[in-house]
């Protein structure tokens, strides 16, 4: 009982010291003084995390022109919160800054369907979905067990229940995986050379990229960490020109 | 000494190389010409001199031209290489021809200084019938500001040009003027006498350093027509009427004289962009078509007009926005001919690709220049050229690159506002499941089991019935004893509970057949006990009295916890 009650306690510090700070980094923007604002939130991020919190340091590091930073906060709060209007918004504007631009080909609708309604799910919400879905197919089960409804309805909804089930942990499983195997970062040196060696060579420079891009990382090595663009280049970059979203 | 002869005779025959200068005539007067020659026997290559010692006194009008000649003598070949120059001297007096250094394959020789009787040049055609002037517009200008030099030939005497050496000025940055060409010759009167000049040669320079700079002297050779001179007093021909048939030509090497230039430094104030332009500009710049589409090329077109040293600087390098290709640009002059400044147009053409729609600004120019006329720097800038760049169509749809139709219209926003309420705070790295996620599951599953489970409980009832009711046998039968001691009831009681506890299968109970069931299951003289309490118990009923009820239902209390105890 003592311990819970120390606990509750700590984080209850934690809480008002995160909010001072959180205060003090929305004064500082407020004052236009964004690298002090951005420099609160930074520090509130050592302990806590909040769609909110990332959405503010997005706007410092925009207001900055960090515009690497910025796309990567505001990706980082889309991790939290993927259908924040506000932040969806802030990142349009801050991706019109990007400087590389890579499309895709149109692809299959319903792929893209599917990839819009998986990045627009956090896990936890997948996982919401697939739990009630699952509570259904057991209620329907336990009602068709004692007869209250009929044989022909129990069999139909039970179907339903247990595709749609099946249906969203796949989903589920597919954006654990694309988290988990996937990891992405934003690069946030203003431009960068891509060498196809984990080593400053000029003969050896790829490609270049510039602040703001998303990018796959695939492996690393040293100070380097090779990334994967989407439209398939790949090459090597020193690790502190990208700030990873996981 | 018999040793050394054949030394000497190989030495004599490796060098055999030997040089010789001669010149064709060693008693001229000045502006007279002579032909200076340097021979070099049996020699491979071109012999290489060094003149410098020689331009003191000596001007070199033309030359070297190259000569090589074989000879048979005495059945020998020999082979001569020569090079032969026109030098013409510059003043009168006891003048040498210097030793000059001649290296002729590889070895270095020297020739032998020869002596020239240089008269003066009176004589032949009158310093005032015939010479050349550079004139000058200014002798004291800036750095980059324009000197016209013009080379202008006066003449009172029949001539004709042979042959112009331009000079070379080093300090200046030369542009030629145009003059006619052949020259032009004009009549005009200096001081009442009557002369024909020709504009022989006319430059704009412009000094690249500041000092006293001296211009190179042009020289001309020309053939002078002169009467010939009277060898004999007394001659039949001794009139004038002869004379014109018997004119002499003469060939006669004309200098300007040197002249300076002062080059003075710029006053103070120079802007930290000034390149170097001197003189007075006009800058414009312009698009070839102000619809552009994304990925279609644009001609930027850059011009600077103006009077000054165009050639001598260059324009600061534009920033194009990153939005679009540029291709280097390519440079045209024009220049205006006839003009005594150095006048014309400077054009550069960039080639720009954008790549993103939107709109877009061309850098402006801005061009520092120093303006002499008035002694102050100026600065000049373009207009800014504005480019609306429009999508190109296909773009819209298969998206390579650029922005899309939505990006567009956000172009012009700013983002939201800040969240400025404190939120419920995540700790950091605690990404889990909330539990009301796991609740949901767990009663799911809950669920899956419970028509499973009911059924099983109720099997296991049905199942385990008899049993249940064995345990509580014992309870019951002591609370029957308890409430209704009769004989009867103990009887009853006693049947009950071993029925019940030992799961006995049938109605007729009787002491013997309870002796049969049970014997081997409870200790003999409890069975006993037993039976002979049912026996009592029967008896009792028959003939009631005999023992009390109290008596009866104690002892088979106690007796029945007996039994139980083996169960």
């Amino acid at each position: 009982m003592r311990i819970l009650y120390l606990a509750l306690l700590f984080s209850n510090l934690i809480a008002s010291n995160a909010d001072s700070l959180f205060v003090r980094g929305n004064y500082y923007f407020d004052d236009e003084k964004y690298v002090q604002a951005a420099r609160s939130y930074e520090r509130l991020l050592n302990s806590v995390e909040h769609a909110d919190l990332y959405y503010n340091l997005g706007n410092s590091y925009y207001r900055m022109g960090e515009v690497g930073h910025a796309v990567w906060a505001y990706e980082k709060g889309l991790q939290f919160e993927p259908r924040n209007r506000d932040i969806k918004h802030n990142l349009e504007i801050t991706n019109t800054r990007v400087k590389d631009r890579i499309d895709f080909p149109d692809g299959f609708v319903l792929l893209d369907w599917y990839n819009a309604y998986k990045n627009s799910r956090t896990i936890n919400d997948l996982l919401m979905w697939g739990s009630v879905f699952l509570l259904l197919v057991g209620l329907v089960y336990v009602l068709g067990q004692f007869r209250f409804l009929g044989r022909q309805t129990t069999v139909k909804l039970q179907m339903t229940f247990v595709i749609l089930t099946i249906l969203i942990h796949g989903i589920c499983l597919d954006k654990y995986w694309d988290i988990a195997e996937k990891p992405e970062g934003v690069i946030v040196s203003t431009s960068v050379n891509v060498y196809s060696v984990p080593a400053v060579r000029d003969e050896m420079i790829v490609f270049k990229i510039h602040e703001g891009l998303k990018a796959e990382i695939t492996q690393s090595q040293d100070n380097w960490v090779e990334i994967i663009l989407l439209d398939g280049k790949k090459g090597w970059i020193p690790v502190n020109t990208i700030r990873p979203l996981s | 000494m018999r040793l050394l002869l054949p030394i000497i005779l190989l030495f004599q025959l490796v060098s055999g190389q030997s040089v010789t200068a001669s010149v064709d005539v060693n008693q001229l007067a000045v502006n007279e010409t002579f032909t200076f020659k340097i021979e070099a026997k049996d020699a491979n290559n071109m012999p290489r001199i060094n003149l410098a010692p020689l331009e003191k006194n000596f001007t070199i009008i033309s030359g070297p031209t190259q000569q090589t000649s074989y000879q048979w003598i005495n059945g020998k070949a020999t082979s001569s290489k020569t090079l032969t120059w026109t030098l013409v001297p510059n003043k009168k007096g006891q003048l040498t021809i210097p030793a000059l250094a001649v290296t002729v394959d590889g070895e270095k020789l020297k020739t032998k200084p020869i002596r020239m009787n240089v008269k003066g040049s009176g004589q032949v055609v009158n310093k005032d019938e015939l010479f050349l002037l550079a004139e000058i517009d200014q002798d004291e200008v800036y750095v980059g500001e324009q000197v016209t030099v013009t080379y202008k030939l006066y003449t009172r005497v029949q001539m004709s040009l042979e042959d112009i050496k331009y000079p070379e000025s080093v300090g200046f940055w030369t542009e030629e003027l145009s003059v006619p060409r052949p020259p032009r010759f004009n009549q005009t009167t200096i001081n009442g006498v009557l002369y024909n000049v020709a504009t022989l040669y006319k430059v704009a320079l412009f000094p690249t350093k500041t000092g006293e700079l001296e211009l190179t002297p042009m020289t001309v050779r020309c053939n002078v027509q002169i009467p010939k001179k009277r060898k004999r007093q007394r001659s039949v021909f001794d009139d004038p009427f002869f004379n014109s048939f018997f004119n002499e030509t003469v060939q006669k090497v004309l200098r300007t004289e040197a002249r300076r230039i002062r080059v003075k430094p710029y006053p103070a104030g120079q802007p930290a962009n000034f390149t170097g332009a001197v003189g007075e500009f006009k800058l414009t710049a312009s698009v070839d078509t102000d619809k552009v589409k994304t990925n279609e090329a644009v001609t930027y077109y850059v011009e600077l007009q103006g009077t000054g040293n165009l050639n001598m600087f260059s324009l600061p390098k534009l920033n194009f926005p990153e939005t679009m290709d540029v291709f280097p640009p390519t440079a045209s002059f024009e220049q205006k001919q006839l003009w005594d400044q150095f006048t014309g147009n400077m054009k550069w053409e960039y080639i720009l690709i954008p790549r993103q729609a939107g709109r877009v600004f061309l850098p402006r120019i801005e061009l520092a220049y120093f303006n002499p006329k008035d002694e102050q720097f100026h600065s000049i800038r373009s207009r800014s050229v504005e480019l609306n760049i429009s999508p190109a169509k296909d773009q819209l749809t298969s998206g390579t690159s650029g922005f899309t139709k939505e990006e567009i219209a956000l172009l012009g926003q700013d983002i939201h506002y800040n969240v400025t309420s404190s939120p419920t705070w995540v700790e950091r790295g605690s990404r889990e499941i909330p539990i009301w996620v796991w609740t949901s599951y767990i009663l799911a599953a809950g669920l899956f089991l419970a028509p499973v489970t009911l059924t099983r409980y109720q099997q296991q009832r049905i199942a385990t019935a008899g049993q249940r009711m064995s345990h509580r046998a014992l309870k019951r039968a002591l609370k029957s004893l308890q409430t209704q001691s009769s004989i009867e009831n103990v009887s009853s009681t006693i049947y009950t509970y071993l029925k019940e506890r030992w799961q006995l299968q049938t109605d007729k109970m009787d002491p013997l057949y309870v002796e049969q069931e049970l014997s081997g299951i409870i200790p003999p003289e409890e069975l006993e006990d037993l039976i002979q309490l049912l026996k009592d118990c029967d008896a009792g009923r028959y003939a009631p009295g005999i023992m009390t009820d109290q008596d009866i239902a104690g002892t088979a209390g106690i007796l029945l916890k007996k039994v139980d105890s083996h169960a």
